[in-house]
């Protein structure tokens, strides 16, 4: 069902929403098909809860690679517009959260290209862990409320690729299959990023809790 | 026990202990959470008003490009009743040397364009 609260609007939209925004992925295509052709029928309804079914999604991955807080909200409104304008293309040949996901994943990538910010194509090879690995004294990092949060500032620090494909991975529940569709990159190489970004993050969480591991 | 086997036994849900173990029960649990950043409760009414919004920014180039138009009749009835007559006068100095001013201009824009192709992108 929709979030409460919502304006008249959203009332309609409970037979479309009957859904919780938690799975998503496991929403059979049936639903999504009932939605998607009441998109395209023009109801209002059904546009609405198509955007509180998937804004979750969508969230995880803009915030997850912009950094920005003032541009994301922004561009999760152009992905949403995005998918509106090319849903009468949609064919069902996925389901719809990996299409989404994916119009998300292209449309934050191209901001970061846009802001020219860091965006790196991992090459192949083992050196990467090494060159990624920050070496800081822990005592100048600045002081986080928790270890969790300090795991999440380097994320931070990953490039775009292995965040998205965490992201993915861990908040969304998807399949290798999945995040490759998502990203356009072979099984192989998605279960590669996913091991060797969580390996980075070992190596920091190591270096920087190393007193409290020891 | 290899990183991929603890990546593994953590992803079937398994404990793992040791030093690399808790490092990525850490991992696990952080890449787990919930991030911060959570769109607003008025966030779908935001769509579409934008959906049913008209494309202002269309309008505002249509007002530009009438703006522009205006000016430029504006400033060409100027002229006409006013019988001002634009002379463009190159001093003597440089009359014969049309050839070095263009190549020195050449010069400065091959100039700004390898700035911005090659040494911004080095920095």
């Amino acid at each position: 069902m929709c979030a409460p609260g919502r304006p008249p609007a959203a009332e309609k939209s409970r037979s479309y929403c009957n859904i919780s925004a938690k799975s998503v992925s496991k929403s059979s295509m049936t639903d999504d098909r009932t939605l998607v052709s009441g998109v395209l029928r023009g109801e209002e309804a059904a546009s609405r809860c198509l955007i509180r079914k998937y804004e979750r999604l969508v969230a995880h991955m803009v915030g997850r690679l912009v950094k920005q807080d003032e541009d994301r909200e922004e561009i999760c409104q152009d992905v949403f517009l995005r998918v509106f304008q090319r849903l009468a293309e949609f064919s069902f040949q996925s389901k719809l959260s990996t299409w989404i996901a994916t119009v998300a994943y292209r449309h934050a990538i191209n901001h970061l290209r846009k802001r020219r910010m860091k965006f790196v194509e991992i090459p192949e090879g083992a050196d990467n862990a090494e060159r990624l690995v920050v070496r800081e004294d822990p005592l100048e990092i600045l002081a986080v409320k928790d270890e969790e949060e300090q795991v999440l500032i380097f994320v931070e620090e990953l490039p775009a690729h292995y965040k998205a494909v965490l992201t993915l991975y861990h908040l969304d529940g998807m399949s290798y299959a999945e995040i490759g569709e998502v990203m356009g990159m072979p099984d192989g190489t998605v279960k590669n990023y996913l091991f060797r970004a969580r390996a980075m993050l070992k190596e920091k969480v190591i270096q920087y809790f190393q007193r409290e591991i020891a | 026990m290899s990183d991929s086997e603890i990546q593994d036994r953590l992803q079937r849900g398994e404990l793992v202990s040791g030093p690399a173990g808790s490092a990525y029960q850490k991992v696990f649990n952080a890449l787990s959470r919930e991030p911060q950043f959570v769109l607003p409760p008025s966030f779908a009414d935001r769509v579409m008003l934008r959906l049913i919004a008209p494309p202002t920014k269309s309008r505002d180039m249509l007002w530009f490009s009438a703006g522009l138009a205006a000016c430029f009749v504006a400033l060409s009835a100027a002229i006409w009743l006013s019988g001002v007559t634009v002379n463009i006068n190159i001093p003597h100095a440089i009359k014969d040397s049309s050839g070095f001013i263009l190549l020195g201009m050449l010069l400065i824009v091959a100039l700004h364009l390898l700035d911005r192709r090659l040494v911004r992108k080095m920095t």
